[in-house]
C-alpha cells in the first residue's frame, strides 16, 4: 500500500466509464447511467463528496423502447419563441437528434437539486462508435450493460442454426394446414 | 485556558482564580475551615452567570491594555508541595525510585550554578559556597545510553530486513528533541524541573526526561529502564508510518541496486489503469515489475508520480515495513520480559 495520500487521492479519483447503448431499454439505462454519474456504485459514496464519475455514452442512436412507445412517448419542445410549444413523438425527437432521447431520460432520473447540472456535463453521448480521441484515452472500465442485444437471425451462425436444438423434425413432405 | 476556553464562562472559573486581580482577593478572605457555613439552595442560580461574565470581561479588557500574564512556574502559585510531588512522580507512573535520585534527575546543571553563585555574592566562605546538590547530567547521559541501546535492539528485532539507514532513522524519529518534550510535559515533568530560567528550555526537559530514565536504571535496574522505553518511548512509533521517517531521495535506483545485488532481473515499471489522462485530476496505477513478478503497485497524480511511489510500495515490501505487516510487538514483548526477570507484579498491578 502507498502512502496515505496517494491511497486518498486514489479512492476520491474520477473514473471514466464506457456505456454501450445498443438495443438498451432506455429508462433502465438511464437509472443506471444515473447511478455512476451520483457515485453510488462507490462504497464512499455521500451526496456531498461529488464522487460520480464520467459517462461516455456510445451508440445513443440504437437505443431500445419498449411496445409502441416510439410512437406513443411525447418529448416536450420548447424554445421560447411564438407557436414553439411542441409535443412531438420520441420517433421524431429521436430523428431530429439521437442523443438527445438518452440525454432527457437521465435528466430526468438525476436527482432534483443544484448537483443536476454538473453531473449532467459529466454525461458525453455520441450517436455512433466515433469518439474523440481525447475522450478515448480517457477512459478505464465499462458500465455492465441493462441487457445482453439479442442476435438477429442473420447474425448466427450456419452451424449454430444447424446445432439448434428442435421440438420436433417434421418429415420431408409435410405442408402445413392452412 | 487560552482558545476555547477564552470566552467560555466554565472555564473562567479556573483561570478566575489564578488572575492577577482576583488571587490577592482569594487569598485576604479565605476563611477557616471551622469557620465556613455552606447553605445549598436548590435550584439555577441566575446571578451566577452575569456574574462570571462581569468578571471574565474585566480580566480580558485588563490582558487586551496590559498583555496577557506572563507565564508563571506552578512554585509560585498556591498549594504547591514539591517534595511531595516528587514524591508521588515515581509510584505515579509505577517505579519505586528513591527521592535522592529523582532529586538530582530533575536539577539541571544551571541551578546549580546559580545557587553557587548566589552564596558568592552572599559573601560565604569558599568552602560553603560549593553546594552538595548533585545535578543530572551523569543520569541523563546514562539514560541517553540505555533509550538508544534499547530502541536500535527492538527495531532490528522488529524490522530484520530494514538496512541500517532506516533503523537509524526511526531511531532518530523517535528520539528527536520534540517528541521526547512531549512525552516528558505529559508525565508531568514540566512543574518539577529546577533550572535557572523559566519557561523551561526544551533542551533542558529532553535532559531532564532522559535523566528520569537514567534514575529508574540507577535505582532500579537496566530491566526495568528498558521497560520504561519500551512503554512511553517506543510505543510512541504506534499508528506512525514507519517508512515515511527514512527519506529515501531515489527510490527505483535503491530498488535497482537491491535487486542486481540479489541477482533478480532489473525493476521495470508498467501502467496497470489509468484513467481522465487529458484531465487535470488523471490517476496513474503503476505496478513494479522484476521478472515478470509483481513487487509493488501504486497510484499517483503524474506518471513520474506514480512510478516512484511505486518502488517506494516496493522497497516497503522487501523490508517487510509495508502497512499489511503484523502490528508492533508492544504487548507480547513486555510479558516475555517481565516473566524472564521475574517481576510479574507490575502485570498484576496493569490488570
Amino acid at each position: 500500500m502507498a502512502s496515505r495520500v496517494q491511497q486518498h487521492w486514489l479512492t476520491f479519483s474520477r473514473m471514466w466509464l464506457l456505456c454501450d447503448a445498443r438495443w438498451q431499454p432506455t429508462p433502465e439505462l438511464a437509472k443506471r447511467i444515473c447511478k455512476y454519474l451520483e457515485g453510488r456504485h462507490k462504497p464512499v459514496y455521500h451526496p456531498l463528496t461529488d464522487c460520480g464519475d464520467h459517462v461516455v455514452v456510445i451508440n445513443t442512436k440504437e437505443v431500445a423502447f419498449d411496445k409502441n412507445q416510439w410512437e406513443k412517448k411525447l418529448y416536450a419542445v420548447n424554445t421560447g419563441y411564438k407557436d414553439t410549444m411542441i409535443a412531438m413523438s420520441a420517433k421524431d425527437f429521436h430523428r431530429m437528434d439521437p442523443t438527445k432521447v438518452i440525454e432527457r431520460e437521465v435528466y430526468s432520473e438525476l436527482p432534483k437539486n443544484s448537483q443536476r447540472q454538473n453531473l449532467m456535463t459529466r454525461l458525453h453521448l455520441f450517436p455512433d462508435e466515433n469518439i474523440p480521441d481525447n475522450i478515448k484515452e480517457n477512459l478505464v472500465d465499462i458500465i455492465p450493460p441493462v441487457m445482453e442485444p439479442p442476435k438477429r437471425l442473420d447474425e448466427f451462425t450456419e452451424e449454430e442454426k444447424a446445432s439448434w436444438p428442435r421440438f420436433f423434425i417434421p418429415p420431408a413432405d409435410y405442408k402445413p394446414a392452412d | 485556558m487560552a482558545g476555547l476556553g477564552r470566552n467560555c464562562i466554565l472555564c473562567a472559573r479556573k483561570s478566575l482564580l489564578f488572575h492577577r486581580s482576583v488571587l490577592n482577593l482569594t487569598r485576604i478572605q479565605t476563611p477557616l475551615a471551622t469557620e465556613v457555613v455552606v447553605t445549598q439552595v436548590r435550584g439555577t442560580k441566575r446571578w451566577v452567570r452575569p456574574y462570571l461574565q462581569t468578571l471574565l470581561n474585566r480580566i480580558n479588557r485588563e490582558n487586551e491594555l496590559l498583555g496577557p500574564l506572563p507565564p508563571q512556574p506552578r512554585s509560585s502559585k498556591i498549594n504547591w508541595n514539591y517534595d511531595s510531588e516528587l514524591f508521588a512522580f515515581g509510584p505515579r507512573l509505577g517505579e519505586k525510585l528513591n527521592l535522592s535520585t529523582l532529586r538530582a534527575a530533575f536539577t539541571d546543571r544551571s541551578y546549580v550554578e546559580q545557587e553557587e553563585e548566589r552564596r558568592r555574592d552572599l559573601g560565604l566562605p569558599q568552602e560553603d559556597v560549593k553546594l552538595d546538590m548533585q545535578d543530572n547530567t551523569q543520569l541523563a547521559e546514562q539514560g541517553w545510553e540505555v533509550t538508544t541501546n534499547y530502541i536500535h535492539r527492538f527495531l532490528k528485532a522488529e524490522f530484520p530486513l530494514l538496512p541500517d539507514e532506516g533503523v537509524k532513522a526511526i531511531h532518530d524519529y523517535v528520539t528527536q528533541e520534540n517528541m521526547l518534550v512531549w512525552i516528558a510535559k505529559h508525565l508531568g515533568v514540566k512543574d518539577l524541573i529546577r533550572c535557572e530560567s523559566f519557561p523551561v528550555p526544551p533542551s533542558v526537559t529532553k535532559q531532564v526526561f532522559l535523566a528520569i530514565i537514567g534514575a529508574v536504571n540507577h535505582d532500579q535496574g537496566m530491566q526495568r529502564a528498558e521497560m520504561f522505553v519500551h512503554d512511553f518511548v517506543v510505543a510512541q512509533l504506534v499508528g506512525k508510518d514507519v517508512n515515511a521517517m527514512w527519506d529515501v531521495p531515489n527510490p527505483m535506483g535503491m530498488l535497482a541496486e537491491i535487486l542486481q545485488k540479489e541477482g533478480r532481473g532489473e525493476p521495470e515499471p508498467r501502467i496497470i489503469n489509468q484513467s481522465g489522462v487529458n484531465t487535470v485530476t488523471p490517476v496513474f496505477c503503476v505496478g513494479v515489475y522484476s521478472d515478470k513478478e509483481l513487487l509493488g503497485e501504486a497510484s499517483g497524480d503524474t506518471m513520474p508520480l506514480a512510478v516512484e511511489e511505486a518502488a517506494r510500495v516496493a522497497l516497503a515490501n522487501m523490508f517487510k515495513t509495508h502497512e499489511g505487516r503484523k502490528p508492533l510487538a508492544l504487548d507480547t514483548r513486555l510479558k516475555t520480559m517481565a516473566e524472564i526477570a521475574g517481576k510479574t507484579d507490575y502485570l498484576e498491578n496493569k490488570s
